[in-house]
């Protein structure tokens, strides 16, 4: 059941993508990128939901597939930036990107 | 459905508020600790507006990834990298005690979630009396065309007043964030004045 219009979510989705690469592009430490990149795929998994919903997505055993899709991905996508995010932090003492020039040892 | 709809419009547009001040707060902070408070509103009401649109169960990869957004901060504060830093960010904000912190935060995402299912029997019951009382006096009742009810009339008087406290409530927590980052700032222009 979808009351709310796809556009709207949409819009709210785009405006999310938009701020969140604004956070990528205009900072230089990188737990604020991945602060930006993390808006970025909020953005996607908004609508992603979005366009579930307009499908009719949403009953018994249909969602079990969707959810493992969206829990996945989601933190995926932390546990990877979590893990890149501390290495750097570790080998190179900084978090700023312009003081990274090296991408192995 | 008139009122499920129309409270459905409410949610949406007070969700996005949240959602688009929180990433705007987090873009816009210089201290990393409101920026993750912001991230971290954001991802709660995505979450929320995840379970309202297709299922509560979906909000479930919202709650994971706060739980692993605030493990990684504490590790991140914990790194080698910040011992001893002039300056460094405080964990909390306003609570000085980080597991008190994390539990509160955990509170506040368990009641998000909980608050979906409660939401939508609340307008679902009221939407269901509103239909029974139309029905009682003969009228046409069906599900597709519901007249607006007396319960109808009263939310949409109370949505102005509902309104105003909400961008209140937000008003105060921005001010609040302001204040904190403003104050920072000061500390951390004394600190290099002292230093040279």
């Amino acid at each position: 059941m979808m009351t709310i219009p796809l556009t709207w979510v949409l819009c709210l989705a785009l405006a999310m993508f938009v701020v969140g690469l604004a956070i990528v592009l205009s900072h230089r430490d990188i737990v604020r990128a991945w602060i930006g990149v993390f808006t970025v795929l909020q953005a996607a998994s908004l609508a992603l939901a979005a366009f579930a919903s307009m499908r009719g997505v949403v009953a018994g055993a249909q969602v079990i597939p969707l959810v493992l899709v969206a829990a996945g991905l989601v933190l995926l996508q932390v546990c990877v930036g979590f893990a890149i995010t501390a290495r750097v932090r570790r080998h190179f003492a900084s978090s700023r990107a312009e003081d990274l020039d090296l991408l192995r040892e | 459905m008139l009122l499920w709809s129309r409270s459905m419009e409410y949610a949406f547009g007070i969700l996005a508020a949240v959602i688009l001040s929180g990433s705007l707060v987090s873009f816009w902070s210089r201290d990393a600790s409101i920026g993750f408070a912001g991230v971290g509103a954001s991802i709660v009401a995505v979450g929320v507006l995840i379970g309202l649109l297709v299922s509560p169960l979906l909000a479930i990869g919202q709650l994971l990834v706060l739980v692993v957004g605030i493990w990684a901060w504490r590790q991140h504060r914990r790194s080698p990298a910040d011992e001893g830093r002039e300056g460094a960010i405080s964990p909390t904000i306003g609570i000085e005690d980080p597991r008190l912190h994390t539990r509160a935060t955990l509170w506040l995402v368990v009641l998000a979630m909980l608050s979906i299912p409660v939401f939508r029997a609340i307008f679902e019951s009221a939407e269901y009396f509103a239909t029974f009382s139309i029905a009682q006096d003969g009228t046409d009742a069906s599900e597709d065309e519901v007249a607006p009810s007396i319960l109808v009339t009263v939310y949409e008087e109370r949505a102005p007043v509902l309104l105003l406290v909400l961008v209140l409530f937000f008003g105060v927590i921005l001010l609040a964030a302001a204040r904190h980052v403003l104050r920072e700032d000061q500390a951390s222009v004394s600190t290099g004045a002292a230093g040279e």
